[in-house]
């Protein structure tokens, strides 16, 4: 039962320490940053696709890091951000295409950056070495 | 494919996505990402769990980082935009555009699913609100 206490004891300790200073992870796959402009003559696909679009992200909830629509100064949704899982831009292209938003032509634009995931809750930490060397 | 996607709450934080973009000049901007790695390392560590997640981005197929991308929790624009505010990256004029946008989380292996019911609990958000 001590034994037991203490254990929990430098759990807590630890879990204490974390608050404080973040842990070194590995790093994740290759993600993708797409972030994509609505074409103003093209919102109504927002609405006429929706149920196909959350349809199709709903299926492939394993590729997405995380994802979402972006709102302006006046809470409507005229941008979407999608981090996702790709080896290459080929492919992050290929899957993006897919996605019924993308096929309905809602974006006039469609950024695609490679994204290195350094630090936050996400990955649970950061991914270089601490302390780092001087 | 017969995944089931689970459905979980939506996080309580707003969330924020800064794009900032280093300036044209690669020589000046690799040569500030040089001399304020450790302070700006220094400063991610310290807050670390405001980010959802943040790193560099570059052009797909080429080697230079050209910018860098933040997915920060705040409870407004200008709070998001006062943690960047004291980050040296930005302090020491390194990026040449700064893009803020209001982040919608709503799938995705951060969050462990997705935020919506259902289409029609979300349509009206879609129909331009």
């Amino acid at each position: 039962m001590r034994l037991i206490l203490s254990a929990l004891a430098l759990i807590a300790a630890s879990a204490a320490g974390a608050l404080a200073q973040p842990e070194t992870v590995e790093r994740t796959r290759t993600v993708f940053a797409v972030l994509c402009q609505d074409d103003p003559a093209m919102t109504h696909v927002r609405e006429a696709a929706l149920d196909a679009h959350l349809a199709h992200v709903a299926a492939h909830v394993e590729r997405y890091a995380v994802a979402g629509p972006l709102l302006d100064e006046t809470g409507a949704m005229t941008r979407s951000m999608f981090l996702i899982f790709a080896e290459d831009e080929a492919e992050a292209r290929a899957f993006m295409a897919r996605d019924p938003y993308v096929a309905g032509g809602l974006y006039a634009d469609m950024d695609y950056r490679r994204f290195v995931p350094a630090a936050g809750v996400w990955i649970g930490g950061v991914i270089w070495d601490q302390p780092r060397d001087p | 494919m017969a995944t089931t996607c689970p459905v979980v709450a939506r996080p309580p934080t707003p969330c924020f996505l800064i794009l900032a973009h280093d300036g044209p000049d690669a020589d000046r901007a690799a040569r500030l990402r040089a001399e304020h790695l450790d302070g700006h390392l220094a400063h991610v560590e310290a807050h670390w769990r405001r980010y959802v997640t943040a790193g560099p981005i570059r052009t797909p197929g080429e080697a230079r980082i050209t910018g860098s991308s933040f997915l920060v929790l705040a409870d407004s624009e200008t709070d998001a935009r006062a943690l960047m505010d004291r980050d040296p990256y930005f302090a020491c004029g390194l990026y040449a555009q700064v893009e803020v946008y209001a982040q919608t989380l709503a799938i995705g292996d951060y969050l462990g699913g997705k935020t919506w019911e259902s289409a029609d609990a979300v349509r009206h958000l879609a129909s331009g609100g």
